[in-house]
């Protein structure tokens, strides 16, 4: 139990996709303008990656190591056609608002990145564990960038106009903005990540300091 | 080697099968909802385009062929009492990617209003022309105009090619409805 719910928290923040890893980004900087959007993105995303990755590691076996990019290629793009379709007749104004980048799942690094390095040498439960942690990973920094473009850049927080229309920054509602907002969030994940280390390192030189002085007393 | 070939021929074969046959299941169940939110939307777009009318009415009768990238998807005239009071044409046309668009145009040869109804440009960029700031600023102005980016309307800014694909739009939906109310002797 505890191996599969590690392998899902490894996606949310220390092998986050978008924050650590870094792929996948255009789609990311391009739909956060609303948080609508990035929710949307996030679950398809999610969605597609989930699906890939517990077909493929159902099938990994009788995939040949010769022709695996195709047959991963084959798999992605039929999940993402199908949320698409599906988005398309269900879902009509998130779809448009989504415009070309989820048909362009398809090519979106991150499930290639996991099916190929996870997927096609694990089993289908932490494949799928897997998936879940890596699009939650991505779900999450989405829906973080785009609260704060939507916020700053046309003031609306959750629906609620909180910051009058002539005095938002328009500058976050656009591609600088966005660029912007994510290397903050990458920053600030580096000094929780520099911190950490900071304080495994002292606690580790305070120990050897105990050990030196209890020897000298002795 | 020759068996090895086929042998993973086959298995890619049976892969591409099975992804078929699922994608043709969904295509079947979505399919029709998808093609009524589209006709919804495209008559839905009709009112705004040319909110003065009683009803629209498909042209069948009428041949236009384009001269440019942009295609005619259909051209419908507008009733009002019992008369033509102008047209509503439909193109499709290369922006970044490619916009379905509803150009209305009166008896006076102005255009009425403009909607998109399909746009796949990049969000935060082309996408940008569905925003009312844009499309509207075509209502009112002549159909003969020859919508130069820039000089007779405002471009995107940063969507350059998404702009003049909307100049080529605007221009043959403009033939194309003007060369319509020629051929009915004009409208009211």
């Amino acid at each position: 139990m505890k191996k599969y719910w590690n392998i899902f928290v490894n996606g949310l923040l220390k092998e986050n996709p978008l924050l650590v890893i870094m792929i996948g980004l255009c789609s990311s900087l391009a739909v956060t303008t609303k948080v609508t959007n990035g929710l949307g993105m996030g679950l398809a995303m999610t969605f597609v990656l989930l699906m890939s990755e517990i077909i493929i590691s159902i099938f990994r076996k009788l995939i040949p190591d010769s022709i695996r990019i195709p047959i991963f290629i084959i798999v992605i793009a039929s999940f993402t056609t199908i949320v698409d379709l599906l988005m398309q007749a269900y879902l009509p104004s998130l779809s448009e608002a989504m415009g070309v980048f989820i048909p362009l799942i398809v090519v979106n690094c991150i499930i290639m990145g996991r099916v190929e390095s996870f997927a096609s040498k694990h089993g289908p439960l932490e494949s799928a564990c897997d998936a879940l942690g890596m699009g939650f990973g991505y779900l999450w920094v989405l829906c973080g960038i785009s609260l704060v473009r939507e916020l700053l850049g046309s003031g609306v927080f959750f629906g609620l106009q909180v910051i009058p229309e002539d005095s938002v920054i328009t500058f976050f509602a656009r591609a600088p903005g966005g660029f912007f907002v994510f290397g903050m969030f990458i920053a600030v994940t580096k000094a929780l990540k520099n911190v950490r280390a900071n304080r495994a390192l002292a606690q580790k030189s305070k120990k050897t300091v105990a050990q030196n002085n209890g020897e000298a007393a002795k | 080697m020759m068996k090895e070939m086929l042998k993973l021929g086959f298995v890619l074969a049976a892969f591409a099968a099975v992804a078929c046959v699922a994608l043709a299941l969904v295509n079947n169940v979505t399919a029709p909802t998808i093609a009524a939110v589209k006709e919804e939307k495209l008559y839905g777009g009709f009112r705004d385009v040319f909110s003065d009318a009683d009803s629209f009415k498909p042209v069948a009768d009428f041949e236009y062929t384009s001269s440019s990238a942009v295609t005619v998807d259909g051209i419908f005239s507008v009733i009002k009492g019992d008369k033509v009071a102008g047209v509503v044409v439909q193109v499709t046309g290369p922006t970044y990617d490619k916009a379905t668009v509803i150009v209305g145009i009166d008896g006076k040869k102005v255009i009425s209003g403009v909607k998109i109804l399909e746009i796949s440009d990049t969000p935060g960029f082309g996408q940008r022309a569905t925003e009312p700031q844009f499309y509207t600023q075509f209502a009112g102005k002549s159909a003969t105009s020859e919508f130069v980016p820039k000089v007779d309307f405002d471009a995107i800014s940063g969507a350059s090619i998404t702009t003049n694909g909307f100049a080529a739009i605007m221009k043959e939906a403009s033939a194309a409805g003007l060369r319509y109310l020629e051929s009915i002797g004009g409208a009211e």
